[in-house]
């Protein structure tokens, strides 16, 4: 059954073999790939060699504990991020756990939490080397606010994901904030998570153009 | 030169030569042939970018997760563009690739509205199987999930894809029959 569905499915391959491509050795072809390989190259971060993958490159590939250490040593959400983040930087600890590893599932709206408020925690010193660890890592203009729910269409994902919306649930009763800041509608935020729970710091906020540079060079492409 | 970046176009060059064709048709699987091109050079730039982390023994699974991001974006700001000049239009979802409709007039209507019949994931992932040949643990690549997830999803879209036809066939089976009946009544 299987090879002559396979067979049957191939007849309508719009794309099917017979259909001419380009050649890389046409000289049309031969100028785009030197173009390409005279773009220079951004300095990347090669601690973890699943880190930098193109969109979602295998998340898959990453084990929850992976996640959950490099969680470890980000950051958490809600008031006490927005304190830490107005007093600067300093140095991190403690497991905050979450379940589940980072992985996106196509198609359906991605839900990510901002936190819990209630709980302490700390930061590090932002380095784009630490940002382009994160996964996921999208653009989303915010189409929604109610409460401690907050609606993101996704502009670009740079890592990690596919999902055309993503949700982030805060605490219950408590406004949303990224960073301290209250999310406005309209506004584009860029956001990277771990565990399934925002990363702040300065790891997520608004699109400044600031951070957006950040995010262009930790994740490239 | 330097020898670094000898060595770094060849391993590029040895990339593309196995990724290069297959890449244009996968993108033209499931773009305009307007937006190619341009999806193409996205994700060779990516590959260039990210070559140390290209598998050596299998690039191309790799290579199509590549392309399949850069087409989402692509996707994503061309929708948003319509958007912004007022021409919010019904796009085709990130994975959705060329089905004709059975009113087109193909010579293989069951199976085409078997395939219409599922969801985009599953479309999605039986095109991988069908038409890259892709393996389950490829196929796991490209959708960031794994093996068994994409063993067993595969198992099921087949089993719809069987189904739908069998009922299809039945179908006309009884049209047929009932249409005879019909001619031979005195």
């Amino acid at each position: 059954m299987n090879d002559e569905l396979r067979e049957q499915l191939g007849r309508l391959d719009p794309m099917h073999p017979g259909v001419p491509v380009e050649s890389a050795a046409t000289p049309s072809s031969r100028t785009r790939l030197e173009q390409i390989m005279n773009t220079p190259l951004l300095d990347q971060p090669t601690t973890d060699p699943t880190s930098d993958q193109p969109g979602a490159i295998p998340v898959a590939t990453r084990t929850t504990a992976e996640a959950r250490r490099r969680r470890n040593w980000i950051v958490l959400g809600g008031a006490a991020a927005a304190a830490i983040a107005a007093i600067g930087s300093a140095v991190i600890i403690g497991d905050f756990g979450g379940g589940g590893a980072n992985q996106v599932a196509s198609g359906p709206p991605l839900e990510l939490s901002l936190g819990d408020s209630n709980v302490m925690s700390s930061c590090i010193m932002f380095d784009v080397a630490i940002l382009a660890d994160m996964s996921p890592a999208f653009a989303g203009t915010a189409t929604s606010v109610e409460g401690s729910s907050v609606t993101l269409t996704v502009d670009r994902w740079y890592t990690g994901g596919d999902a055309d919306t993503v949700v982030l649930q805060g605490s219950s009763g408590t406004p949303a904030l990224i960073d301290g800041f209250e999310f406005v509608v309209g506004q584009q935020y860029l956001v990277t998570a771990a565990d399934g729970i925002v990363n702040f710091c300065g790891y997520s906020g608004p699109a400044t153009p600031e951070l957006t540079a950040a995010f262009d060079a930790a994740f490239p492409g | 030169m330097a020898t670094a970046d000898l060595d770094r176009r060849a391993r590029f060059e040895s990339v593309v030569d196995v990724v290069y064709e297959p890449l244009q048709r996968y993108l033209g699987r499931r773009a305009d042939a307007a937006d190619v091109s341009e999806v193409l050079n996205d994700s060779l730039l990516v590959i260039w970018r990210r070559l140390e982390h290209v598998p050596s023994d299998d690039p191309l699974p790799w290579c199509y997760s590549v392309a399949k991001h850069c087409l989402a974006n692509h996707r994503r700001s061309a929708q948003r563009r319509l958007q912004l000049v007022g021409r919010v239009a019904a796009q085709p979802g990130m994975s959705e690739g060329v089905v004709r409709h059975p009113a087109d007039g193909g010579d293989h209507d069951t199976l085409e509205l078997a395939l219409l019949e599922l969801d985009e994931p599953d479309r999605e992932l039986i095109r991988l199987w069908a038409w890259e040949q892709l393996a389950p643990r490829e196929i796991a690549i490209v959708l960031d999930t794994t093996p068994n997830a994409v063993s067993l999803r595969l198992k099921r879209a087949k089993d719809k894809i069987i189904s739908s036809m069998d009922r299809q066939n039945s179908a006309f089976a009884g049209q047929e029959g009932f249409g005879h009946g019909r001619e031979h009544r005195p």
